[in-house]
């Protein structure tokens, strides 16, 4: 609930940064650099979480950085959540050779670090927003497939599949109308974990200069631009740290709690 | 002392969103030495939480209350869960019904037999061995030392329960209970496992409560019988006078309920109880069967508490019929 | 003689399992030739216990399993000549476990009108009809159509089984174990349900169960299995009044009827139910039987039919 509270707010924010966020966060306005925010001497509530080393403003950053966390969240969660069941499923349910097959493709893609494969990608085709959600869209699937498959194969045996079966039904609908709503709620907690996983790595390329690109208000691109003041302005890389830590926690919250709802209701 | 068990005014409660649910009732019966009593009903009667409240296992929102609950000349209300620990196992035992899962697929069968005796004396290693192979002998297991260090799954469900009942008897028990150990096991072992459990009993002069909702199980090993249905018990009495005269429209439906070959007219129909059983929630007013029952009366709606009716010692049931108008209902059309 | 409508000629199972890392993969033959034939408008109950094969038998009749050899006839086609749907529409199966038998996220009218949507009965009204009818025959107030099956009870979750089964007035029901899994009370009350629909309709039974004193008062005629072979197979009367081949008689008096004074029935079957992976060589039944001897050891037993009656056993019992 409490992260259901905190994911709810972000949105919110992220949503209505245009209206909410008191200044442009591109405009940059070199006469104001490394203001201090409100809580020190000299900040005022022109700019109440300080400026960044150019000038601009941190708060307005910070809004427009949820806008971009958590679409390439979704995104990313999105693509991998499709490629990821589509595999788990069919490997759960046909097994024999097609399960061989896609679990040698899974453990392929499990031996692969990711960071490193995201780095080596963007270095080829240079970093923006959409080649960021493609590749991690392209490479986070693991988790759906494995939760997808194993949920797909304790089912695939159960009485109302067989009589599915029996009744004549094709395998589309057996696998869309039948098995599907049955590992749904698998399926959900699945995704909100790896949006908050999604999140993080996208923080962490952006750290590395290879995610998303400046002027984009990313949070983990702004801790890496505020890197070189950290010892005597911390604000400048805790509050995009902070935050970060708070949406990534607000989406495991809400995943534990889905899960406990959603797991009760399955035992009649 | 003869009575090992005095069960009186047994209550079990569990608190659900819904409301409480009265799971046990008013439930009196004895064990005696040597004796089975055997507890009978359909899912949901309460036969499985009596017995998890006389080992004291009942799950944590249960609570549970009793007039007397004394085992063995000891009142196991007054006593400590540490006390309560040392009797599970060592005097009171219990036979799960699940072979498969009642036994720990990390440990050896010796190891888990010998744990039992380890836990409860302070015999010996070799001690626990020797008689960890003498019980295994006399529950009928070929080979016994070599067995020692099986796992359990190299074993089949017949060999499992078998072991589980050496399990159980490891400690010398005064009291079994045995939780339907013959359900998830094949009819042609069943039949050798009830006689096991029969030899053995008589052997070491155990008592036991076997729950079980098969009444043929029940008709060739019982002593004594309690019926519950939704949480009571309806009708008590000897094997022989719950099966030839029984004096409750439940007992008595259930007993027409049974196809038996040879006697039961095949293609006919069975007899039948109509409706299905009430979840016992909130406030319970008169009697449980009454909406499935064919003799019913207004009085049965409107009493308070339907009182166990003794009409003999040991021989009782909870119906507002006399003995003579229910045996004379029974005999003349059944209750389909 | 009534024509019949399933037959099946040889019918074979054998799944290759895995028996670990150094053990490599080892055949299991589930059922080994069977040769049932089940006349329309009867009802063929077939016994055995666990790891017997009669639920793979069901499963093969139903095409969710592929036979390795052998073949299934219905109405006197061979069934890998019939469409999947039409055999759907024709032979229809009722299962064991009312609570994994219907899908929880499914009410119970989208359950029971699955198989018209499937075989696309079109107009709504006819379907809307034929949902209604079918909740009067089982049993069920319509009220329940609107429910999801964790809302029902198992006897009612059984009845919704059966609904589905039959709202496309299929030619043969495979009952699989349909009330082991039910309180006695409501076991007699679904049995009673099956019996009534088999006559009112003139459907044919393939009843599998393990409980004898069921089979004995539903079927007309059994046939006894035993790691994957047909041991016996006579008219119900015949078989229970006189059973010929040992295991079936061991079997009848391991079957504990509610008769007080009786005490427990002593089988003299020795040894535990064998292993599929590893069968006994010769009459499999052979380590179990308190008749054996050599012959029974080396030699399997070839089936004897004698006026209505087929018994596979060296030394049938005639008493």
């Amino acid at each position: 609930m409490i992260g259901a509270g905190i994911l709810v707010l972000i949105v919110v924010v992220a949503l209505l940064a245009p209206v909410l966020a008191p200044h442009d966060p591109y405009q940059q306005d070199l006469a104001n650099r490394l203001v201090n925010p409100i809580w020190h001497a000299d900040g005022t509530w022109e700019h109440p979480l300080g400026t960044d080393n150019l000038g601009r403003d941190y708060l307005s950053r910070l809004m427009y950085g949820a806008r971009i966390s958590l679409l390439i969240g979704i995104a990313a969660m999105l693509i991998s959540g499709l490629i990821g069941t589509v595999l788990g499923v069919a490997a759960g349910y046909f097994g024999g050779r097609v399960d061989m097959i896609i679990s040698f493709v899974i453990t392929t893609r499990l031996s692969m670090p990711v960071v490193l494969v995201a780095l080596a990608v963007v270095a080829l085709v240079g970093g923006s927003l959409n080649v960021i959600i493609w590749v991690l869209g392209g490479l986070i699937w693991d988790r759906f497939a494995v939760v997808m498959r194993s949920s797909t194969q304790q089912l695939r045996n159960i009485e109302y599949i067989s009589s599915a079966k029996a009744v004549g039904c094709s395998t589309a609908r057996i696998l869309t109308t039948e098995l599907l709503p049955n590992i749904l709620n698998n399926l959900i907690v699945v995704a909100t974990l790896e949006i908050a996983h999604a999140i993080l790595l996208e923080a962490a390329l952006s750290f590395l200069g290879m995610g998303v690109q400046p002027p984009l208000p990313s949070w983990g691109l702004m801790i890496s631009e505020g890197k070189e003041f950290m010892l005597f302005m911390p604000w400048i890389i805790a509050i995009p740290g902070v935050v970060l830590s708070l949406l990534v926690l607000a989406i495991n919250l809400m995943g534990d709690g889905i899960r406990d709802i959603t797991a009760p209701e399955g035992r009649a | 002392m003869n009575t090992l068990l005095t069960i009186e005014s047994l209550y079990v409660d569990i608190p659900l969103a819904a409301g409480v649910l009265h799971a046990v009732r008013d439930v009196n019966f004895l064990v005696r030495r040597g004796e089975t009593v055997s507890l009978v009903g359909e899912s949901g009667c309460g036969k499985s939480l009596t017995s998890l409240a006389v080992m004291d296992l009942l799950p944590k929102q249960a609570t549970c209350r009793a007039k007397q609950l004394v085992f063995d000349d000891q009142d196991l209300d007054s006593i400590g869960a540490h006390q309560m620990a040392d009797i599970r196992g060592r005097d009171m035992a219990m036979i799960f019904q699940e072979p498969m899962t009642s036994l720990n697929p990390c440990y050896t069968i010796g190891n888990q037999l010998m744990e039992t005796l380890r836990r409860h004396t302070d015999q010996s290693n070799s001690e626990a061995r020797d008689r960890a192979v003498y019980l295994l002998e006399k529950v009928g297991i070929t080979a016994a030392a070599s067995r020692l260090k099986q796992y359990p799954h190299q074993l089949s469900g017949g060999l499992r329960q078998r072991i589980m009942i050496a399990m159980a008897l490891m400690c010398g028990p005064s009291l079994v209970i045995a939780d339907e150990p013959t359900t998830a096991l094949d009819v042609t072992i069943q039949a050798q496992i009830l006689a096991l459990l029969a030899d053995l009993q008589k052997e070491f002069n155990t008592g036991m409560i076997l729950i079980t909702h098969d009444l043929g199980v029940v008709s060739r090993v019982a002593d004594r019988v309690e019926v519950m249905y939704c949480g009571e018990v309806v009708e008590e009495g000897s094997v022989a006078e719950i099966f030839e005269r029984p004096l409750h429209p439940y007992t008595q439906g259930l007993m027409a309920c049974i196809p038996i070959p040879g006697k039961t007219l095949p293609g006919k129909h069975l007899g039948s109880i109509p409706g299905i059983v009430p979840t016992p929630i909130g406030d319970l007013k008169g009697c449980m069967f009454r909406n499935r029952c064919s003799y019913v009366m207004p009085e049965c709606a409107a009493a308070r508490n339907i009182d166990l009716i003794e009409i003999a010692p040991y021989r009782g049931y909870r119906c507002l019929l006399s003995p003579e108008a229910s045996s004379q209902k029974y005999k003349e059309g059944g209750t389909t | 003689m009534t024509a019949a409508l399933l037959e099946t000629k040889d019918l074979t199972k054998i799944y290759t399992v895995n028996r670990g890392l150094f053990k490599g993969a080892q055949s299991l033959t589930a059922v080994n030739g069977i040769n049932l034939s089940v006349p329309q408008g009867s009802v063929l109950g077939l016994v055995g216990e666990s790891g017997c094969g009669k639920s793979t038998v069901a499963k093969m009749i139903l095409r969710l399993e592929a036979p390795t050899s052998g073949q299934i006839h219905f109405d006197g086609e061979d069934v890998t000549d019939i469409q999947r749907k039409e055999m759907a529409r024709r032979v229809q199966p009722v299962f064991q476990d009312p609570y994994a038998s219907l899908n929880p996220r499914k009410s119970i009218d989208a359950i029971v009108s699955l198989p018209l949507r499937v075989h696309q009965i079109s107009d709504r009204q006819k379907r809307e009809a034929k949902l209604d009818e079918i909740m009067e025959i089982v049993g069920l107030p319509p009220r329940l159509r609107q429910s999801y099956p964790n809302q029902l009870s198992g006897g009612q979750r059984q009845r919704v089984a059966v609904a589905r089964a039959l709202i496309m007035r299929p030619e043969m029901v495979i009952c699989d174990e349909p009330t082991s899994a039910l309180d006695v009370s409501v076991q007699s009350q679904i049995l009673n349900l099956l019996m009534d629909l088999q006559r009112q309709f003139g459907l044919t039974y393939l009843f599998i169960s393990h409980d004898l004193a069921v089979v004995e008062h539903i079927a007309t005629q059994v046939a006894v299995m035993y790691l994957g072979r047909i041991v016996e197979q006579a008219k119900t009367e015949d078989l229970f009044r006189q059973p010929r081949h040992p295991y079936t008689q061991a079997l009848l008096k391991s079957v504990l009827t509610p008769e007080p004074r009786r005490g427990l029935p002593q089988t003299h079957l020795g040894a535990t139910y064998p292993n599929p992976i590893d069968p006994p060589s010769g009459c499999t039944f052979h380590p179990r039987c308190p008749k054996a001897d050599d012959q029974c050891a080396t030699c399997a037993p070839k089936p004897t039919m004698t006026a209505d009656r087929l018994v596979e056993c060296h030394y049938p019992l005639f008493s």
